[in-house]
């Protein structure tokens, strides 16, 4: 079942949505078969949340034709908490991808859960 | 030999002149890349030119293998001169592009195309079989890629239906084909002789690295075409069946019943491995109905043709350009690139353009002004707007289609390259596998002359263990079965500690053996021949019990079957060592030494953070590491690289060839021009 995020405020929602400045981005690394490796930095939770892209474990089984997105977790939910202050989120997504330990289940556990959040910003500042 | 159409076309577009060149005089150096360096070292004198001089001379060679049945072999064009896009220095380098050109141009009997001096206004060739015309091109200049590549079909083919029969070349007898011609052409960038600017051939076919759109560009060169309605003559057709049939039988993967089974329903195991075509898209989920598409002659078909037609057959890295807006998006942003003729790896890091807007140094009256609208940036808009820019020149496109390093240069922001801000780690190229861990790739790149792109070891020794931690599936094969098995195909040296990407394996002397077979491997069986990246060699295969797969069996078996010769695959490895060595002397000619021979400064001083799989012998056994922390270590690799001269038989205080070793490959005219000029190592 499906984690229940708390509900935000206005103020919170303002501040998950917005963009952080260039010292609080955060950088991954998008790995493809054919095209390597490619630094990504993120500037935003819908960024990470894009970002956080994983082929099916099918595809991934397809050497070559599949991408991986790369990213320390640790230092995604430590960039939740510390840059956003949504300490709720960093502990459901430290919490709920503990229960995995397939690194593509991790991150589709923590795309899913950001995206939840965005949902959120979006319903609270229409 | 067979497989040789017996004649190269000469095109000197400065007087319009049109001869040939005996393919004889060259069949030594087997066909593409070895074929292209001899020519161009026996035509440019002066190998001190830039890029963008009329004198440069740009060669696009096939092979014996091309237009035959050879397996993924048939199709690519190698394509040489001096290139523009590296940096500081423009290397005499290469690119290479599959799709129908080379075919057609065999069938059209010829062996290859050499290209000289520069046009007087636009023009395009227009070849049909032996008819070639040089022709005015003033009302194809400002058209995109697929515009231009249109108007030429349907000039040559008069106007009729794809699919119509039609009389081919200027004469009576020219023979009758049912195919469009075969069209190479450059876009808006190529015209403004941008030094990212690609090739473009069909859609999702490209000559990327190198920068030829703008030497195309600079010789006022629009497009080549090419129909023929010959064929190529093979020298024991039965010969060439018999492999094909025992390629398939003996290593082909078995769909109804594949010897090893994925434990996840519905999957093609290990795709690369297995060689089951098909797949459709290589890099991105198909979300829209679609069918394979192939290069001619190959059984993979790593390609896709989609329903809408947005990025339409491009599949590799072209394809993620662009991905942050949804998968219709990411293909119109992929369209534009290849309307525009602009090489993917020249923008791909186009995220270090919003790190400079996000610092405040980017953007409407800063220090680097730009009007581009970075706000948008992720969203579709933004990239029509970076490519139009670079394409036209316009805003800070004016100095992105001068390559990236050199804009961060004219910017004064080299230290961004230094510091790993954007990783662009030999010569001005952007990253591709991790430099500090996967060296056979970054120390044959800082060897030779760009990114070199050449996958061999990579999909078994990093990509399969790379997959299976991130998905916690045991690979297929052990570290220690996989590099025996690698080990075993790596005739002449068979020594698995080659395959050691430990911190300390990476500057042994095992390790200058790995570079020494990979790069005379690759200048021979995968750039003269042309066996295509994506199937050669083919180390491990999971469709027979012992994993081992054809290499080295297979790569004589189809030259020799086609040419009628009888060489080993070590005899095809020596003209290799020729070819690597002809290269490195017209490097030398043009300023190289062993002292430019570095990395951008974070592979020395940035340690890797993200685990990276590959074969380590670590603790006396053999794992797959995931390489954390590691840097390269300045003075270790410089060491190595004084090894690895040693073995190449080059002046280790210079890195010049000894007169002695180029005796040894026949090339002592070679030594004698760098001897004039003082450039010869000491014995």
């Amino acid at each position: 079942m499906q984690r229940q995020l708390s509900d935000i405020s206005v103020e919170m929602a303002k501040k998950l949505m917005g963009e952080v400045e260039f010292k609080d981005r955060i950088i991954g690394t998008k790995m493809s078969g054919a095209g390597g490796n490619n630094r990504v930095s993120m500037y935003s939770l819908q960024e990470a949340a894009e970002f956080l892209y994983s082929d099916s474990v099918d595809k991934l089984m397809q050497m070559g034709k599949s991408t991986i997105a790369q990213i320390d977790i640790q230092q995604l939910i430590k960039w939740i908490a510390d840059v956003y202050e949504d300490q709720e989120l960093a502990n459901a997504i430290t919490e709920d991808t503990a229960t995995t330990d397939i690194y593509v289940e991790k991150i589709k556990i923590a795309k899913t859960l950001i995206e939840e959040r965005i949902n959120q910003c979006e319903e609270v500042l229409k | 030999m067979k497989g040789y159409m017996g004649k190269i076309l000469r095109v000197n577009l400065t007087d319009r002149s049109i001869s040939t060149i005996d393919t004889k005089q060259y069949e030594q150096w087997g066909g593409g890349h070895g074929m292209g360096s001899a020519i161009f070292w026996d035509l440019v004198k002066d190998k001190t030119i830039s890029a963008f001089d009329s004198r440069n001379v740009v060669t696009l060679m096939t092979s014996p293998l091309v237009g035959t049945l050879a397996p993924s072999a048939a199709s690519r064009t190698e394509v040489q001169g001096i290139g523009p896009q590296a940096y500081p220095y423009e290397w005499f380098t290469r690119s290479n592009v599959g799709g129908r050109f080379a075919p057609m141009l065999k069938y059209a009997g010829w062996d290859g195309i050499v290209v000289e001096g520069k046009a007087d206004s636009p023009v395009w060739l227009d070849i049909r079989n032996q008819d070639v015309k040089i022709r005015d091109a003033s009302s194809l200049w400002g058209m995109d890629t697929y515009e231009t590549q249109q108007e030429i079909w349907s000039d040559v083919n008069n106007g009729l239906d794809y699919g119509s029969w039609n009389q081919v070349g200027f004469g009576r007898d020219g023979g009758r084909s049912t195919q469009r011609p075969a069209v190479i052409a450059i876009g808006q960038a190529g015209e403004n002789l941008s030094r990212i600017a690609c090739l473009i051939h069909d859609a999702g076919n490209a000559a990327g690295q190198g920068g030829f759109g703008g030497v195309f560009g600079s010789k006022n060169l629009k497009a080549i075409s090419v129909i023929g309605t010959g064929n190529v003559e093979v020298a024991d057709p039965n010969a060439l069946m018999q492999a094909r049939i025992w390629m398939k039988e003996v290593h082909g993967y078995n769909v109804d019943e594949p010897l090893r089974e994925s434990p996840v329903d519905n999957f093609s195991l290990y795709g690369t491995i297995t060689r089951r075509p098909g797949f459709g898209a290589l890099l991105l989920e198909v979300t829209e109905p679609s069918r394979p598409k192939g290069c001619v002659g190959c059984y993979m078909n790593c390609r896709k043709k989609t329903s809408t037609a947005y990025g339409n057959e491009a599949s590799c890295v072209e394809a993620i350009f662009y991905t942050s807006d949804g998968p219709e998006n990411a293909n119109k942003a992929t369209d534009l690139l290849q309307k525009y003729g602009i090489n993917v790896y020249g923008i791909l890091q186009h995220g270090y353009l919003r790190d400079l807007y996000k610092m405040g140094v980017m953007g409407p009256g800063k220090q680097i002004h730009s009007e581009l609208p970075f706000e948008q940036y992720g969203k579709i808009e933004f990239a029509e707007a970076l490519t139009k820019a670079i394409a036209y020149r316009e805003d800070i496109g004016a100095d992105l289609a001068e390559g990236l390093p050199r804009a961060i240069e004219k910017w004064g922001r080299l230290e961004d390259i230094e510091s790993g801000l954007i990783t662009l780690p030999n010569w001005g190229y952007n990253d591709h596998y991790d430099p500090r861990l996967e060296v056979e790739w970054s120390y044959g790149s800082i060897l030779g002359d760009r990114d070199i792109n050449e996958h061999c070891l990579n999909w078994s020794v990093h990509w399969l263990p790379l997959v299976c931690n991130a998905i916690d599936q045991e690979p297929i094969i052990s570290a220690e079965d996989m590099v025996k098995t690698i080990a075993s195909k790596l005739v002449i040296f068979d020594d698995p500690m080659m395959l050691d990407y430990s911190a300390e394996g990476i500057y042994s002397e095992a390790k200058a053996k790995m570079i020494y077979w990979h790069r005379h491997y690759t200048r021979f069986w995968k750039q003269s021949v042309l066996y295509c990246d994506w199937a050669w060699p083919f180390f491990v295969n999971a469709n027979v019990p012992d994993f081992k797969g054809f290499t080295p069996e297979g790569e004589p078996k189809f030259f020799n079957a086609v040419t009628g010769s009888n060489i080993t695959f070590e005899e095809g490895m020596e003209i290799g060592r020729k070819i690597w060595n002809l290269d490195r002397a017209i490097w030398i000619l043009q300023g190289r030494h062993r002292d430019q021979e570095k990395f951008a400064g974070y592979v020395y001083d940035v340690p890797t953070s993200a685990p990276y799989a590959l074969t380590a012998f670590e603790n006396g056994k053999w794992v797959y590491s995931d390489c954390l922390d590691r840097s390269l270590d300045r003075q270790k690799f410089e060491d190595w690289k004084t090894m690895y001269y040693k073995l190449e038989g080059w002046d280790p205080s210079s890195g010049w060839p000894k007169r002695s070793t180029l005796n040894e490959l026949g090339l002592g005219n070679v030594a004698d021009e760098l001897a004039s000029k003082g450039k010869l190592g000491s014995e």
